[in-house]
């Protein structure tokens, strides 16, 4: 009867198999990691650009406005929290959460507009 | 030694690994790279002024939205016939292996990859965080956002499969 080959054996082939190939990663592969990570560190100190503080100011005030003055719609807030709860319920099966999230992010991105 | 050598520290540490996640992820090298700059640039204008210590986790996690994005775009992409090359590859389940192959370190090597890839997309995350970055349960739940349950039951079935591919290949320890 053939033993059941053990979880440390599974890990320690996949780390040797990735290590490996982590080694034999071509240079055009290093050299664009090594330029990506130059100018995502360049990216870093970007000057404030005095119109889009302005824009973002404004931008600002009206979100401000709409939530001190928009109608609380307290059923949407309790139906997200009901959702949420339920998805952590969903511990058995986290294919199913994955699904429920894709298409709830499928709905929100393609919905079509209401109409009025 | 300042932020801005840590930040290039760190991002050189972790680099290579993030590219062999988002590859196995998307199976696309150029893809791969690009989510991987994605990554970085996001850190790094986002983060780069949080404890060090945050950064993996920060890091990861938003390689982990990058790629669940670049998924979604591919689904809607083929669902709505927009794909003039092929997004996603399909897995190769018929992958024959001689036994005595197996004694090769290469053939193991290759075939491990094939395994990896051909693992849903939250065993292969789950998996590789743990395995490959050393993430413990929760850190990799919080880079999921997850509960460390479901990193548990992604965890266990990612290497149930493993083991039972090896098993088919006629591995023995």
């Amino acid at each position: 009867m053939k033993h059941k080959i053990s979880d440390q054996v599974i890990e320690g082939l996949v780390r040797r198999s990735l290590q490996s190939s982590s080694d034999q990663l071509d240079q055009a592969i290093s050299y664009r990691l090594q330029a990506d990570r130059r100018s995502a560190l360049q990216a870093s100190s970007p000057g404030v650009n005095p119109m889009l503080a302005g824009a973002a100011l404004a931008s600002f005030c009206v979100i401000g406005l709409l939530v001190w003055f928009g109608p609380i719609n307290s059923n949407e807030v309790e139906d997200e929290l009901y959702i949420v709860e339920e998805v952590f319920q969903l511990d058995e099966n986290p294919e199913l959460v994955e699904d429920i999230e894709f298409y709830q992010w499928l709905a929100e991105t393609y919905a079509e507009p209401e109409k009025v | 030694m300042d932020n801005q050598q840590t930040l290039d520290s760190f991002l050189a540490s972790v680099e290579k690994k993030a590219f062999q996640l988002a590859e196995f992820a998307v199976a696309d090298k150029d893809e791969a790279l690009d989510l991987v700059q994605n990554s970085m640039i996001k850190l790094v204008q986002k983060y780069s002024d949080r404890d060090p210590e945050q950064w993996i986790l920060l890091f990861y996690r938003i390689l982990h939205n990058e790629i669940k994005d670049w998924k979604r775009k591919a689904w809607v992409r083929g669902w709505l016939g927009m794909n003039d090359d092929q997004v996603e590859v399909l897995p190769d389940h018929s992958v024959a292996v001689n036994p005595e192959q197996l004694c090769d370190a290469e053939v193991i090597n290759e075939q491990m990859h094939k395994a990896i890839r051909a693992l849903p997309m939250r065993q292969q995350q789950a998996f590789l965080l743990r395995v490959w970055e050393g993430l413990d349960v929760k850190q990799t739940a919080q880079v999921m956002q997850c509960t460390p349950g479901s990193v548990k039951t992604h965890y266990s079935r990612a290497l149930e499969r493993l083991r039972l591919n090896l098993t088919e290949w006629g591995y023995e320890a």
